[in-house]
């Protein structure tokens, strides 16, 4: 089950709070870019949230062990 | 697969659905059809990494494709390419080197939206090298017969729902334990760069620490490290050419060096048990590694001006697997 948008965990993840190293490319690039996206226009935080819960939701099959890991 | 004109000519007339790489001649010799293409003269093969002119790449999509969809972008249009990717399926994309739509993808890609909810793959189409000057980067849509320069061809595959498509990037380089290199300003070229923090000339960096620039600078994305190879150093502007843009404070490092390319190309991919959909290599690889002649893993596909797994990359093999799910 990928957690809410609320979760504290996605803002530390999209502020480059939780060093954390995936282990497909679209996931690296994917925070990559929304860290970038951040650090430029802090206004988009809950955009850069969505985005990566959208993320997680679509691929959840794939990286159930990084969000028990980061959301436990 | 390596083939001939007339095999390809078979296999479009059986109406197969492909993806080419070939020299420019043969790819106007062909017949319109359900295929997009790309000039390069370079392949991996099951034999090595061969030059041909005269044979043409061949990727067939998987018989059990739900659809299939053939497009050419203009830079203007590039955006779209992630929002009309299928969202079960992949999307195969070929840009012509040094194009506009090269460069605008290379900056920008990552900001399209969706673009990591799909499967985005592909290359940047080249040229053989001792033709630099006179013959130019194509692509090719064979739906209509067209090819352009200035424009991207795309395929886009939707799969059924009992299948999957995932994307890796093998990167045989990891940032080396030297300075830290960030650029004030993003782009192909730079001058002014900071190492550790302190602005210095790039171009003089280069030249006094006697760099190797076979070697790219490697930046860590989140546990994926991404490569910007060297192109040239420009004497007379004190400028560093790249072949993939850097980007504005970005870390980066210069890649640790690399003995025996092949070898390591076979460890990083001797875990894919399964040959992947769709490959390709970088030709920095093909030369700077003497892959001629040498195989890598099971792997074949072109080799290729660029890579793409999502936004473009330098100095990758890039793979396409699909998955029988359920």
């Amino acid at each position: 089950m990928v957690p809410s948008e609320s979760h504290p965990t996605w803002a530390r993840l999209v502020k480059g709070e939780i060093d954390h190293k995936f282990g497909t490319a679209s996931a690296g690039m994917l925070f990559f870019n929304l860290r970038s996206k951040y650090r430029k226009d802090s206004s988009s935080l809950q955009e850069c949230i969505r985005e990566a819960r959208t993320f997680f939701g679509k691929y959840e099959h794939i990286f159930a062990d990084d969000i028990n890991k980061l959301f436990k | 697969m390596l083939a001939t004109i007339e095999d390809v000519k078979r296999l479009l007339s059986e109406g197969k659905k492909l993806v080419l790489a070939a020299d420019e001649k043969l790819l106007l010799s062909l017949p319109k059809g359900e295929w997009i293409a790309g000039t390069i003269p370079y392949f991996m093969t099951d034999e090595g990494g061969k030059v041909s002119r005269d044979k043409l790449f061949v990727n067939e999509m998987p018989p059990f494709l739900r659809s299939c969809r053939i497009g050419l972008y203009d830079e203007l249009q590039l955006p779209e390419i992630a929002a009309e990717s299928p969202d079960n399926g992949f999307s195969i994309v070929i840009l012509p080197a040094f194009s506009k739509v090269h460069s605008e993808y290379a900056m920008n890609a990552a900001s399209y939206e969706g673009i990591f909810l799909k499967s985005i793959i592909g290359w940047v189409s080249g040229i053989h090298l001792s033709d630099s000057g006179t013959a130019f980067p194509q692509v090719f849509a064979g739906i209509t017969g067209e090819s352009a320069s200035n424009k991207a061809v795309v395929m886009h595959v939707e799969l059924p729902a009992d299948y999957r498509s995932g994307i890796s990037v093998v990167n045989i380089f990891d940032r080396g334990a030297g300075d830290e290199i960030s650029f004030p300003v993003g782009g192909f070229q730079a001058e002014g760069c900071f190492i550790n923090g302190e602005r210095k000339n790039f171009h003089d960096y280069i030249l006094e620490r006697k760099i190797d620039t076979r070697l790219p600078l490697v930046a860590d994305f989140c546990g994926t490290m991404v490569n910007v190879s060297i192109q040239a150093l420009l004497e007379k502007e004190k400028a560093v050419q790249f072949y993939a843009p850097v980007f504005e404070g970005v870390s980066y490092s210069m890649a640790e060096p690399v003995d025996n390319y092949a070898a390591k190309f076979n460890v990083a991919v001797s875990s894919k048990a399964v040959k992947p959909a769709y490959a390709c290599n970088c030709i920095l690889n093909f030369l700077y590694g003497e892959l001629e002649g040498k195989k890598t893993g099971n792997i074949t596909g072109p080799i290729t001006f660029g890579e793409i797994a999502y936004q473009l990359l330098n100095q990758t093999m890039v793979l396409l697997e699909i998955d029988k799910v359920g």
